[in-house]
């Protein structure tokens, strides 16, 4: 902790020096006041070590960032209260999940954003936007848990039987083989596994029973069981890709998909949540995709401030 | 794991498991988007356990609502702070000629350092920042800082000492 008082008198020495109008006695004597005490100098180089990055930025890039227009008090409150106004979900989360920030291994994709990372055993891991999930050492073979939101993971081609287990709120999944699988806790109650390529064993809840997943099958399950079982969902892991595929998609459902990945609020007018949407659209450009609804659906757009939208018929 | 840990575990679990729904609805009516809800009010109890574990002591919370909402006000402000921050940034960076776009590793020091920085300048009146600014980034000299902001030049010495005292004091 620096004293107030040192960092004024420094902060006094810095302005003179910076003037231009310093003699090289007052260098002098600023040298002199730098070395009187370890807590003059300490001071001094916090400044001078803002000075320095200040220094290396470049400067239109610094100028248009650090000198831009700020909003004034009233402005931000006016902005938080539309937010207000237009937000609001219902929203859990367990009480023993946040911790785990805390801990070693703990992996997270914020809303919007998408990881990939390599485990031991070439093991590759995607995170989908609002996951989080942890790596737990187990022997020498890695765990994965998911706490919440999507993965996909893809266990290297040739190791035959890869010792890893992906454990789920309502199950665990061992791969069997080199395959690729999306998995995703669909909500509090229950899971939904893609199983891409290859194959897997899976064991939903704490039931001995365990099922044998085939590439191309989609599974629903629950802590009890499994709840069904589906072709799987061809794109459901077009995320991984940067892409947000929508295949006949009513229009309230496709908002709702791009709003995992957005920020800010879209308000769908009353008669047009049953129009169908279909394309691949990069999720690095959602916001294009918004305004760009009109080209194909009889629909009008309109962007208040960046973080509200109105979509109303045309 | 350390016994300070421990005890902050503790005297902040009790906080946790008391007021985290309270504080995650506080924070989804302020941002209006639960997902940022939850990240910010998992930040501000992280705030809290390295506070408690940089001072290595109790926390003495008599209103725990209030203590938490305020440390969450803050994080909230923070967040829309570092967003028009990157919107600015993001900005500036697409204007520059290609050649002198930096890579993205570049690009990421400088936006770390580039928040950095903002967190000082944010303290600062318009004025005192806008001084601080064209001395320290274009290198005028206090007399034509004076005559751009309209001010004396007794004025420019003691905004510019205002400056750096704070980058002093957030710095430390």
């Amino acid at each position: 902790m620096i004293d107030r008082d040192v960092a004024r008198e420094a902060a006094q020495w810095l302005s003179l020096l910076c003037s231009g109008e310093a003699t090289a006695q007052d260098e002098a004597d600023c040298l002199r006041w730098r070395q009187a005490d370890p807590r003059h100098e300490q001071a001094w180089s916090k400044a001078e070590a803002v000075r320095q990055k200040l220094g290396l930025m470049p400067k239109p890039v610094a100028h248009a960032a650090l000198g831009r227009p700020r909003l004034q008090r009233r402005d931000a409150l006016k902005a938080l209260a539309v937010m207000a106004a237009a937000g609001g979900l219902g929203y859990q989360v367990t009480e023993r999940e946040w911790w785990r920030h805390l801990e070693p291994g703990y992996l997270t994709a914020g809303h919007g954003e998408q990881r990939q990372l390599r485990l031991p055993n070439g093991i590759q891991v995607h995170l989908n936007t609002n996951t989080r999930a942890v790596v737990e050492e187990h022997g020498t073979s890695p765990k994965l848990r998911l706490l919440a939101g999507e993965l996909v993971v893809e266990t290297a081609v040739g190791s035959d039987e890869p010792d890893f287990l992906i454990a789920t709120p309502q199950g665990s999944i061992r791969p069997q083989s080199a395959c690729r699988l999306h998995v995703r806790a669909v909500d509090s109650q229950h899971c939904r596994l893609n199983m891409l390529t290859g194959t897997a064993a899976l064991t939903p809840g704490q039931s001995s029973s365990v099922i044998s997943a085939d590439p191309g099958v989609r599974y629903d399950y629950n802590a009890n069981g499994l709840l069904q079982q589906a072709p799987v969902q061809p794109y459901a892991d077009a995320w991984t890709r940067g892409v947000l595929v929508a295949d006949n998609l009513r229009l309230d459902e496709f908002v709702a998909e791009l709003q995992r990945y957005r920020r800010g609020y879209v308000r769908l007018a009353p008669g047009i949540a049953h129009l169908r949407i279909s394309g691949a659209f990069q999720l690095a450009r959602l916001d294009h995709t918004l305004t760009a609804l009109p080209q194909t659906l009889p629909v009008q757009v309109r962007q208040l401030t960046g973080l509200l939208t109105f979509i109303e018929a045309a | 794991m350390s016994t300070s840990h421990t005890l902050s575990h503790d005297a902040i679990g009790k906080l946790y498991l008391g007021h985290h729904g309270y504080l995650l609805n506080w924070l989804r009516h302020k941002l209006g988007c639960r997902h940022q809800a939850a990240d910010l009010a998992q930040d501000t109890f992280i705030k809290l356990l390295n506070h408690r574990q940089r001072h290595n002591q109790p926390l003495d919370i008599r209103e725990p609502r209030a203590y938490l909402t305020t440390v969450a006000g803050r994080l909230v402000k923070d967040h829309y702070r570092r967003q028009s921050l990157e919107t600015a940034y993001q900005e500036a960076l697409a204007a520059l000629p290609e050649r002198h776009y930096p890579s993205a590793e570049t690009q990421h020091l400088i936006r770390e350092a580039l928040y950095e920085l903002d967190t000082i300048l944010d303290r600062l009146k318009p004025k005192v920042r806008q001084a601080f600014l064209l001395s320290q980034l274009d290198g005028l000299t206090y007399a034509a800082i004076a005559e751009q902001l309209d001010v004396n030049l007794r004025t420019v010495k003691r905004y510019m000492a205002t400056a750096f005292e704070e980058c002093i004091m957030v710095m430390a």
